[in-house]
């Protein structure tokens, strides 16, 4: 009696678990594509992209087949409307869909349906371009002048696996920023730690130093850093960066620099190499970035105006100047990329892609912090023809997309975007194919799609890396206070 | 009865000397300290995002500060805190009393003991705000009473103990004075304090929009003292459009007794969400409360969360007040809070953000500049107008109350008490003033009144007597 009574009850939980996830036939089919989170709709991925999980938001019951050239390589059933797509299901789905698309048909069950429908299919993209395996960033509170917990993270991007590479809790509560790597790659890193015990950190050539630039050479801080393609130099723009606030609006700062000027670090000899044209306090340089062969140095300069009562009158242009390395010396010629006064506007981020032909761009209405400013969207320069390459599949005009990187391949871009919810900033990826064409945008993935809601944190300076990085354990020495 | 109880069963003695213990602590935290339990929750934090959790537990030394957490969400309900702020001391005297029982021989006769842990945990509470090094103390206790536990089953009450402290006095005195002390310490906390509760009393009143509330609460001689009372009373003055009349009686003496310009306290930043939500200005709004969120160990608290949720909310941006209204749903206490909100979240779904049009000025500089150029550009707010035109008097620049008072006055308009105070004092040096503005005779009367005692040197009368004017203030 005992072994009956508890077979039934096996009987009647197992019951129970198959009618939570059993497929099920909906009882009507709707011309629209469903209403997804993140939108995955025509997007383009890689093939080593993590699995593109998402959700309908209300759904009691939900599920998807993955269909490639007619057939259905896996079947999902969701879970609180969250589809979570199995690593290895996902990787059979992108094999087969290399180098062209597969389709996703979503059936939800909601109170709006609930004997369920079945949407039409939405297509994604599989280019057969490679992303590079990281993408290393920084969390922060978005906006303002405090911070309490900063940390300078890692993520595999054909996984979930978000790692810190170092946080605030490491170096002494100093706010962190501007990390940089030279040429893609994990084994050398910088960053900058603001606040008691600071300083500039380098991590290269296995060594791990701090520098403290208002102690060397001109004495000037140390802002926005560009590592030469060969690894000796880095080129930084030395900023004094202020924010106001504005008293109305959806715009609530105004981010600008006070004076700015380029240097030039060397890390073999530890000197600081300045240009005196790239020292005045009559134009503002910022945004140093090299082209890859390290030839050139690009950048953005505005001229100095009374700030910040005049702060729309500030117009950075977009410029570069020839660089030779063994004189450590910058050419006569500047040449102008984009002439903010007969353009309009504002460039901000020059990031010139692997194959040296693209160069990226934050254009917004003035100003050099764009994130901000609603109206700021991507551009992208063909540096063979001097034309502009249509990227407007990228942006978002309602809400900043800004701060971007290439990958190594020169295929895919990373960038902040805040068009989640107008103030968290989240990564989006893009894909440009070989012939300037680009592809719509695609959400960072995350294993629960929520998770670009409940995270309180924005990201900023994404940056592709060829690897994980391991910064050693001294890392935490260096912000021990001095004996 | 109790000689006989303690004799004759010492543990059950001891089990209703701790429950008294409980009663006594509980009641003094409820009765002395609910708005500052309930401000403790406030000021933190605990979700079940995997986000918070990751940043919370990085390392197996965050642990108590992640309970505590927990534990500070029940106190939004003062009997909950209070009950949980009188449990942790006793809980750590209950595992003492664990390990008496298990190491000691005779232990029941020796309980007492287990009470001396009370006064050191209860002080240990004491500006513990995010009650880690008290959960910390408590882990300490139970990891004891468990090693005591596991240790017996080898060998049990093996330490000896003197027989003249197994004395039923020790048994009685030892609770009670232990109890004693722990209550005094309490009552007579200087951290924790009457003060803390008293703006803690404040920002609930405000929060609530008890402005009456708080103008019964605080008095003259509070405002003069307590500068957090001072800035409440005269946002509650200017809430109910009686800034104008009664500005200078709870001691206003400078343009920044309206707000924390320049200070960086508990309580300050909070205080300016208020403040700025008060006057509508939803960016100074958002501005606080994340410095408000960033002050707190967590870097994000309860009280600037669903301020964010309400000012979006009203500002019609549901993409932002749906996030942080997600978030609370994943702590333990806010259902009703939410379910309050969740048909106004539903109407702004399809909404246009209600952001005003954007401002070409900047904020933060100093607070007649800013007051000024938001009456310049809403010049109907009686708000705004009575902040400015009551900083120029604090600030007794006449010259610039009068540019602003004669640009928004009509001279057939009587204006407010306060405002034909110093009409009537600027008219001293510049009689053509009355030819512009209308004062009551009443008022022309007591200035006259006024002015006669202090030129026969009576002073001391005239301000006494005039307590409340501006001439008392100016003079």
């Amino acid at each position: 009696m005992r072994f009956n009574l508890r077979s039934i009850m096996l009987s009647g939980l197992f019951m129970m678990l198959a009618s939570c996830s059993t497929w099920k036939e909906p009882a009507s089919v709707s011309d629209s594509e469903p209403d997804i989170f993140p939108d995955y709709s025509g997007v383009t991925v890689p093939s080593n992209i993590a699995p593109l999980n998402f959700m309908v938001e209300e759904a009691s019951h939900i599920q998807a087949s993955f269909i490639v050239d007619g057939n259905a390589v896996t079947e999902i059933i969701g879970k609180e409307g969250v589809i979570s797509i199995p690593e290895k299901e996902w990787k059979l789905v992108l094999d087969a869909a290399e180098g062209s698309s597969f389709s996703v048909v979503v059936s939800v069950w909601d109170n709006a349906s609930p004997d369920g429908v079945r949407y039409s299919p939405f297509q994604v993209y599989v280019a057969e371009d490679e992303i590079d395996p990281y993408v290393a960033y920084r969390l922060i509170e978005p906006g303002y002048r405090s911070w309490r917990q900063v940390g300078l993270y890692q993520r595999s991007l054909s996984s979930f696996d978000e790692k810190v590479i170092v946080s605030n809790r490491t170096t002494n509560e100093t706010c962190l920023n501007c990390h940089h790597f030279p040429s893609y790659s994990s084994e050398s890193m910088m960053f900058h730690a603001r606040g008691e015990n600071g300083g500039t950190i380098l991590y290269h050539n296995g060594r791990l130093v701090k520098i403290n630039f208002n102690e060397i050479g001109p004495k000037k801080n140390t802002t926005y850093p560009a590592w030469h393609p060969d690894g000796r130099f880095i080129a930084f723009s030395s900023n004094s960066t202020r924010q106001s606030f504005y008293l109305h609006g959806k715009k609530p700062i105004e981010v600008y620099d006070n004076a700015s000027d380029l240097i030039l670090y060397d890390t073999r000899t530890g000197e600081v190499v300045t240009d005196p044209r790239f020292m005045t306090a009559e134009v503002l340089e910022s945004f140093p970035a090299w082209s890859p062969d390290g030839k050139y140095l690009y950048y953005v300069a505005s001229d100095a105006h009374e700030l910040p009562d005049e702060v729309e009158s500030m117009h950075y242009h977009l410029l570069r100047v020839p660089f030779d390395s063994q004189t450590r010396s910058f050419g006569e010629q500047i040449d102008t990329l984009y002439n903010a006064r007969f353009s309009g506007g504002s460039a901000s981020y020059p990031r010139i892609s692997a194959d040296g032909r693209y160069l990226l761009y934050t254009w917004s209405s003035y100003g050099t912090f764009p994130i901000w400013h609603d109206e700021a969207d991507l551009a992208v320069l063909d540096l063979e023809t001097g034309e502009n390459v249509d990227v407007s599949l990228w942006n978002d005009p309602q809400h900043a997309d800004s701060y971007h990187s290439w990958s190594s391949n020169g295929r895919w871009a990373v960038y902040g975007s805040r068009r989640g919810d107008g103030r968290y900033t989240r990564l989006y990826l893009a894909h440009m194919g070989e012939d300037g064409v680009s592809g719509k945008p695609f959400l960072l993935p995350q294993e629960d799609p929520r998770h670009n809601i409940w995270r309180l944190k924005s990201y900023n300076v994404p940056e592709f890396i060829d690897g994980e990085v391991i910064l050693p354990d001294s890392v935490e020495k260096l912000f021990e206070p001095e004996q | 009865m109790m000689k006989r109880l303690i004799s004759e069963r010492p543990f059950s003695a001891y089990g209703l000397l701790l429950g008294v213990a409980t009663l006594a602590l509980w009641a003094v935290w409820f009765f002395m300290y609910p708005y500052f339990m309930r401000w403790m929750e406030g000021y933190s934090f605990f979700s079940t995002v995997p986000d918070y959790t990751g940043i919370m537990l990085d390392s197996f030394k965050d642990i108590p500060q992640y309970i505590g957490a927990f534990l500070l969400q029940f106190f939004r309900f003062p009997v909950l805190g209070a009950l949980i702020q009188a449990l942790v001391p006793v809980g750590i005297a209950a595992c003492a009393g664990v390990v008496i029982r298990k190491i000691f021989r005779e232990p029941d006769q020796l309980l007492w003991a287990a009470f001396l842990l009370l006064p050191p945990a209860v002080l240990l509470q004491l500006g513990d705000m995010n009650l880690s090094k008290t959960v910390t103390m408590l882990l300490i206790a139970a990891g004891c009473a468990l090693a005591a536990s596991l240790s017996a089953l080898c060998k049990r009450n093996f330490i000896p103990f003197p027989g003249v402290l197994h004395h039923y006095l020790l048994m009685l005195a030892i609770p009670v004075v232990s109890v004693g002390i722990s209550v005094f310490m309490l009552l007579d906390n200087d951290k924790l304090g009457r003060y803390h509760e008293e703006v803690a009393h404040l920002e609930y009143l405000g929060e609530n929009g008890d402005w009456d509330g708080i103008l019964r609460t605080v008095s003259r001689q509070d405002a003069l003292r307590n500068r957090f009372a001072r800035r409440y009373v005269l946002l509650a003055l200017s809430e109910t459009g009686r800034l104008p009349d009664y500005a200078f009686s709870y001691g206003l003496s400078d343009a920044d007794d309206f707000l924390f310009q320049h200070e960086d306290f508990l309580f300050c930043r909070s205080f300016n969400v208020l403040f700025y939500r008060s006057l509508g200005l939803a960016n100074p709004a958002v501005y606080h409360s994340y410095h408000y969120a960033l002050q707190s160990s967590y870097g994000v608290c309860f009280d600037a969360v669903r301020y964010m949720a309400d000012l979006y909310i009203g500002l019609k941006d549901y993409d932002l007040a749906r996030k942080y209204i997600d978030i609370l749903s994943h702590s333990s206490c806010h259902g009703r809070w939410i379910s309050r909100r969740l048909p106004a979240l539903d109407r702004i779904r399809n909404s246009e953000p209600a952001y005003a049009v954007s401002s070409d000025k900047f904020i933060f500089t100093s607070f007649i500049p800013d007051m000024t150029s938001l009456v310049q550009r809403y010049p109907e707010n009686r708000k705004y107008l009575d902040y400015l035109l009551c900083a120029t008097l604090a600030e007794k620049d006449a010259e610039s109350f009068l540019r602003a008072f004669s640009q928004h006055y009509k001279e057939e308009i009587s204006a407010p008490r306060l405002y034909q105070e110093a009409l009537v004092l600027i008219a001293s040096q510049n009689p053509d003033i009355l030819k512009r503005f209308k004062v009551d005779k009443e008022i022309w009367n007591c200035f006259i009144d006024f002015t006669d005692l202090m030129q026969k040197g009576r002073s001391a009368e005239a301000k006494r007597k005039y307590a409340e004017t501006y001439w008392a203030y100016v003079y």
